[in-house]
């Protein structure tokens, strides 16, 4: 499926189903790279970091936090994209994103603005954007200065077998 | 036939899985009764029955009420001791209630299954008047004139033989083929094929004679004629008509006969009391034609229609009042095609693969197909369960008031904490806080209790399984219930089910006897199984007991070790009790099936790992010949659950209560003592058992982190440096220990040892700190978990683990603990797996260490500390470490070699130096560069041998073999740590090969002594005794030897004139050297004797108390030379 779409990203149906229009992108940075991710797939931004390791668990995996009752799973991003390991400091935020029905906390180095993006401009990802795997991404899109890689957050967040 | 709104059919469900619920025990007692019927009980069932009729006809479930009401028509005869509950009675209404169940599983469909067979076979019982089994073959229908059913009973005849003579005239008009009928009103007849009628009948179907007005009785009622044929077919088989007959599914929607009148016959399982359901009209307008052919009213059964000569042949206008005569009418003749059979009960009875369709043989097969039912039974329940469980939940409205009013009292304490915290008064913010606790706890056991079942939900269903299986593997098997009440969350008693009715099938299936192999064994015939709940600590505990063949650990261990599970020697090393539970080994049995080995074990593995999820224990305890005994441990609840909270690495982790056995803290000083190693395992001895150590910091790979014993601060790097080091720099400690170190995991007490020697002599008995070890449970076998530390014990809620972290297996879940941050649950079962700890290793290995350690305490119960050296690279020898003065660290060309012999220059001496090799037949030292110069002390000097590392001092049960491998030099052998050591006999060594150091002392000795003296030596060690016996009498002393204390005393008292000097060892049975010493002492005619206590090491309280009751001398036990020497000066004093 997810191939497929791929293909047929070159006739500008790819990536998600209600693609045409504007989408806001909740922007954020992990290390140096600029990525956004649909906000609404966004339940909160927090900087809770007080987690709990848990040992012999993935490398990916920063630990689990308390969030309001709920145990959720800090995944550093920056691990799983193949990205040079980033630092907590005070910029770090969670972004906490529902993904098959349970809450996983994505570490980033810090937030970035929420932007406007018309899926009409979105370009299909390279099969490699800085290093990153393009599958991870569901397209590209170009601001004036930049470009932001609009991740998949389900094809992130998907088991690894 | 419309389901009505849900709500309702739930309650209707609910309410009938009740009394379904009840049944079956019920049905099994009218069994035991037999003819000695309990009307309260039948009524009972019978009621039951009837309510569950009575809402299946509201709700139109067709089946559920046609299925109830043949059972209640049976409950009724067996009510009216019309017939006797057999045990194949019962079984065909037990089937009937597992039916019903089923049909409640899947209640919407329930309508479309079949249930024809046990309607029929219900029928054919009553039909029989309770003679079922007996029942002859039906004839074939085409045998016209013969009463079908062959199996009526006679009994039932006669009464219907002077109901035909009445109703004669109603089928007059018959010939051999066919019958006609017709309303008594003289309207419309149909005729009918005899050989379509008859069938009925055998099949225990009802026929009848209906007639519906198109205008009136279908469309009046908003139904069409299509949907009143489709039902009809749906129900039953319609024989014949007064219209064309086509399958209803061909006709249009808005097709209608082209007759006013529809007249059918209808061949139907439905009763006279129900057909109306079906139809719903005026009920003169059904007739049913009974098996003696002649019509009846529908209502008041008994009461034939009655045929009055003046009113044959007279129709009447007024129909209603017509109504109850019966008449013979002229017959429009339909063609009786074949068209008329509906498909599905024809369809349902292929099905069925029936060879016959045939009542009597039916019944049979049911009732000896009836033995492969449970099984079937079992898997329907199960399956009807998974369907609508946790649907909904029953609950005491009084418990649902305490409910309401704790969360009103919530509210109320939450407003005044907010109000208090509004203001900034911290004294009423406290009390708010107090309240808000107590409410919580309150609420939260209150909240429990609505999840609260009795575990007699699940134990009802077993007197049914035990006797259908015992039934039919043709056992007498008695089941015993207590502690139904028992309660237990939901969610526990919906899975244990079937762990627990596994466990108990096996108990009759593998575990019971036939009758005639327990007469032999002069049992009871009857087998008894026990099965009991009850609360203790806590939790619940189930027991299964059997008093059958038991389990035959022997052979349960050859399979293991036949499917590789265990190595031959593990098996060997086992206690009965293991062996036994090793068929909880995954894969001990995976296909087939081991009745050899008397069978249990099939999925026993999947037992305990279902009950592993519930966070139960599982145990077997078995003797073979008398009978087996399975206790499971289940926690109360799986939501909130009490943990140990403890701590390592710096993070806390909860260990579930469950699995908690005890908490142990091994101080300091005794680390070395009581920690083992075996193989390559940490042991702790406990309570005279060993116990396998698994360090949590290593398994899950995190830096322990330990508080310094002198600082008191906690260091978190130093002991990793220490690791560090130690196997980077140290020569002394070759690289294989260290990284054996790193791979296992190793207690601290072991390491202690190697470090000590690096840190010097000082600190050799002091261990880096404390260990707290979590003894936990896992039923099968129970390990330590070394942790840092240990906290409280903790009410903690259970929440799982994101998608990521299922592949961590050591965990159970996570927590939230009182600060906010998560803590993680530990699963001790996959900790113990993690760590290569499996069952049987482990056990195995506790196994092999128990008996070594069985015959250390046999041999010599008290400690004995060694050195542990090398002098050729694969030999390990040992030296008591008391006699060492030091070890030195010398190069090989600081040997010198003068005067033919071996001397280094030591402190301003020489000191000379000898090698085992040279007096004992053992390899040559190690050509090495490094060598260690161990120095003792014999014959007043110093001397030294040479050696190589590892060098290790360790404290251990000596058990000496003084035989195997004595040579001269070489007292005997040990083992330690799985290696042969030669225990070295250092003053032999010297004597042997510097004879003339020794030569002066004894001459002079053996002079002074001319009389020899007679010493009484107490001492339990054969080995010791040999040992230090021979020394005394090279000394030329005479020695009496006593085994113990007690046996010295009688000698002491016997020959109290020659003995002059007492020896005694301090540990000994019967009477120790302390309790020998004061009765010596205590004595008058012994008091002068001096006593020398013989020991292994010499603790100052041992002194102190030794001195207290008159000890004159502490001697250790392998340094003969001042033994020796201690015996010259006290006999010299004397």
């Amino acid at each position: 499926m997810a191939v497929s779409r791929q293909h047929h990203s070159a006739t500008n149906s790819f990536g998600m189903q209600s693609q045409s229009g504007m989408v806001e992108l909740a922007t954020f940075y992990v290390g140096e790279a600029l990525c956004g991710m649909d906000i609404l797939k966004v339940q909160e931004i927090n900087k809770l970091m007080e987690m709990t390791q848990v040992p012999q668990a993935p490398d990916y995996v920063m630990g689990i936090l308390n969030l309001r009752g709920q145990i959720v799973t800090i995944i550093d991003l920056s691990k799983k994209l193949g990205l040079p390991q980033i630092q907590i400091n005070e910029n770090s935020r969670n972004i906490i994103v529902n993904s098959d029905n349970e809450y996983i906390g994505l570490l980033v180095s810090r937030i970035g603005d929420v932007v406007d993006a018309d899926w009409q401009k979105v370009e299909p990802p390279p099969a490699n954007i800085g290093g990153v795997q393009g599958n991870f991404f569901k397209g590209v899109f170009k601001m004036e200065d930049r470009l932001i890689g609009i991740l998949d957050a389900d094809k992130v967040l998907a088991e690894e077998i | 036939m419309t389901i009505q709104d849900d709500e309702t059919l739930q309650m209707y469900l609910e309410e009938s899985l009740e009394h379904l619920a009840d049944i079956e025990n019920d049905f099994l007692a009218i069994e035991e009764n037999g003819a000695n019927i309990d009307d309260d009980l039948v009524n009972k069932v019978y009621r039951a029955a009837h309510s569950i009729k009575g809402g299946a006809g509201f709700m139109g479930l067709t089946n559920i009420k046609n299925l109830t009401h043949e059972m209640e028509n049976l409950l009724g005869k067996m009510r009216g001791r019309e017939i006797v509950p057999t045990p194949d009675i019962i079984n065909v209404l037990l089937t009937a209630a597992d039916q019903l169940k089923a049909l409640m599983a899947d209640i919407l469909n329930s309508n479309d299954i079949d249930i024809s067979h046990h309607v029929r076979a219900l029928q054919a019982i009553l039909e029989a008047g309770g003679a079922a089994p007996a029942a002859p073959a039906a004839p074939k229908a085409d045998t016209t004139d013969q009463k079908p059913a062959g199996g009526i009973a006679t009994k039932a005849a006669p009464a219907k033989v002077v109901k035909q003579t009445q109703t004669a005239p109603a089928a007059a008009q018959n010939d051999e083929n066919t019958l006609s009928l017709a309303f008594p009103d003289g309207g419309m007849g149909l005729v009918v094929d005899r050989a379509k009628v008859t069938p009925m009948f055998s099949q225990g179907k009802c026929v009848y004679l209906v007639k519906m007005d198109v205008e009136t009785h279908i469309h009046a009622c908003g139904k069409t004629c299509r949907s009143v044929l489709e039902e009809m077919e749906q129900t039953g088989i319609i024989l014949s008509s007064n219209f064309p007959l086509t399958p209803a599914a061909e006709l249009a929607d808005d097709w209608t006969p082209d007759v006013p009148t529809m007249m059918v016959v209808f061949g139907t399982i439905l009763k006279p009391s129900d057909i109306n359901v079906l139809f719903e009209i005026d009920e003169y307008c059904i007739l049913e034609l009974k098996a003696d052919l002649a019509l009846y009213q529908i209502k008041g059964d008994p009461v034939p229609t009655a045929v009055e000569p003046e009113s044959f042949g007279v129709p009447a206008p007024d129909i209603q009042t017509q109504a109850a005569r019966a008449q013979t009418a002229p017959v429009t003749t339909v063609d009786p095609s074949p068209v008329a059979a509906p498909a599905p009960i024809d369809l349902m009875e292929t099905a069925l693969s029936e060879p016959e369709k045939n009542t009597g043989t039916y019944l049979e097969e049911t009732i000896s197909t009836y033995a492969e039912a449970p099984l079937e039974c079992v898997a329907d329940k199960r399956g009807g369960k998974v369907e609508h469980e946790t649907t909904s939940l029953r609950v005491h409205l009084s418990l649902l008031d305490q409910l309401m009013t704790l969360a009103g009292e919530l509210v109320l304490s939450r407003n005044q904490l907010l109000q208090s915290m509004g203001s900034n008064d911290q004294r009423s913010s406290e009390v708010a806080g107090q309240r808000i606790d107590l409410i919580t706890s309150e609420l939260q056991e209150a909240i429990m209790l609505t999840r609260m079942q009795s575990i007699g939900n699940v134990f009802n269903k077993f007197p049914r399984v035990v006797r259908d299986l015992a039934r039919s593997l043709g056992k007498q098997v008695e089941l015993s219930l207590e502690g139904k009440d028992v309660e237990l969350d939901k969610t526990i008693i919906e899975a244990i089910g079937d762990p627990l009715t596994h466990l108990v099938r096996n108990a009759v299936d593998h575990g019971i006897e036939t009758p005639e192999i327990r007469q032999r064994t002069r049992k009871n015939k009857t087998g008894q199984i026990y099965l009991r709940a009850y609360h203790e600590a806590g939790q619940v505990n189930i027991e299964i007991a059997d008093d059958g063949k038991g389990l035959d650990g022997n052979k349960i261990a050859a399979k293991a070790v036949e499917k590789g599970l265990i190595s031959d020697e593990q098996a060997k090393l086992m206690s009965a009790r293991e062996r036994t539970n090793l068929i909880f080994l995954p894969g001990f049995s995976t296909a087939e099936k081991i009745t050899d080995v008397s069978g249990r074990g099939v999925g026993m593995d999947v037992v305990k790992t279902n009950l592993d999820q519930l966070g139960g224990i599982i145990d077997i305890d078995s003797e073979p010949g008398k009978g087996t005994t399975i206790r499971i441990k289940l926690p109360l609840t799986l939501a909130i659950i009490p943990c140990q909270v403890i701590v390592t690495g710096g993070e806390r982790y909860a260990i579930p209560q469950v699995n908690l056995e005890e908490l142990l803290r091994i101080p300091a000083d005794q680390v070395n003592r009581r920690i083992e190693r075996v193989g390559d395992a940490d042991v702790v001895r406990l309570r005279g058992n060993l116990l396998p150590l698994i360090r949590l910091s290593d398994i899950i790979g995190v830096t322990s982190l330990y508080t310094d014993p002198a600082t008191g601060e906690t260091a978190i790097n130093r002991r990793k440096t220490l690791l560090d080091r130690r196997s980077k720099k140290s020569p002394a400690i070759p690289s294989d220990d260290a990284s054996q170190e790193k791979q296992t995991p190793a207690a601290a007490g072991q390491d202690t040892p190697n470090r000590r020697e690096q840190l010097g002599n000082d600190r050799r008995y002091h261990s880096v700190g404390a260990l707290n070890i979590v003894v936990v449970s896992t039923g099968t076998m129970k390990y330590g978990l070394v942790v840092d530390h240990l906290h409280d014990s903790e009410e903690i809620v259970v929440k799982p683990l994101g998608r990521d972290l299922k592949k961590c297996k050591g965990y159970a879940g996570a927590t939230i603990m009182g600060d906010g941050r998560v803590a993680l649950i530990l699963d001790v079962s996959n900790l113990a797996h993690m760590a290569g700890l499996t069952t049987v290793e482990g056990t195995a290995r506790a196994a092999e260490v128990a008996a070594s350690e069985r015959d250390a305490v046999h041999a010599a119960r008290d400690k004995q500390s060694l050195l542990i050296f090398r002098s050729a690279e694969n030999e390990q020898f040992a030296a008591p470490l008391n006699l060492v003065e030091r070890i030195e660290k010398i190069k090989r060309e600081d040997i010198e070699h003068v005067g033919g012999k071996q001397v280094m220059k030591y402190r301003g001496g020489s000191l000379p130096l000898f090698r085992i090799d040279e007096c004992a037949s053992v390899q040559p030292l190690a050509d090495q560069n490094n060598l260690l110069v161990i120095v003792f002390m014999v014959a007043g000097r110093e001397i030294g041998l040479l050696a190589i590392g590892p060098v290790d001092a360790m404290e251990i049960n000596l058990s000496l073999d003084g035989s195997t491998l004595r040579q001269p030099g070489i007292m005997g052998s040990t083992i330690i740590n799985d290696r042969t050591t030669l225990i070295v006999d250092i003053v032999e060594i010297v004597q042997i090969l510097n004879p003339q150091w020794f030569e002066k002392p004894k001459k002079t000795k053996a002079e002074e002594d001319a009389p020899a003296a007679t010493i009484l030596f107490a001492e339990d060690s054969s080995f010791f005794r040999n040992q230090v016996k021979g020394s005394m009498e090279k000394e030329g002393f005479i020695v009496l030897e006593a085994e113990d204390g007690v046996i010295a005393w009688d000698l002491l008292q016997e020959k109290a004139q020659d003995i002059s000097l007492v020896v005694t060892d301090i540990e000994m049975p019967n009477m120790d050297g302390f309790t020998l010493t004061s009765k010596i002492k205590e004595h008058p005619a012994f008091a002068h004797l001096p006593v020398i206590a013989l020991t292994t090491l010499a603790g100052d309280e041992d002194i102190a108390k030794g001195k207290q009751v008159g000890i004159d001398d502490y001697q250790i036990k392998l340094d003969r030379e001042r033994l020796i020497k201690s015996i010259h000066e006290f006999l010299k004093a004397a």
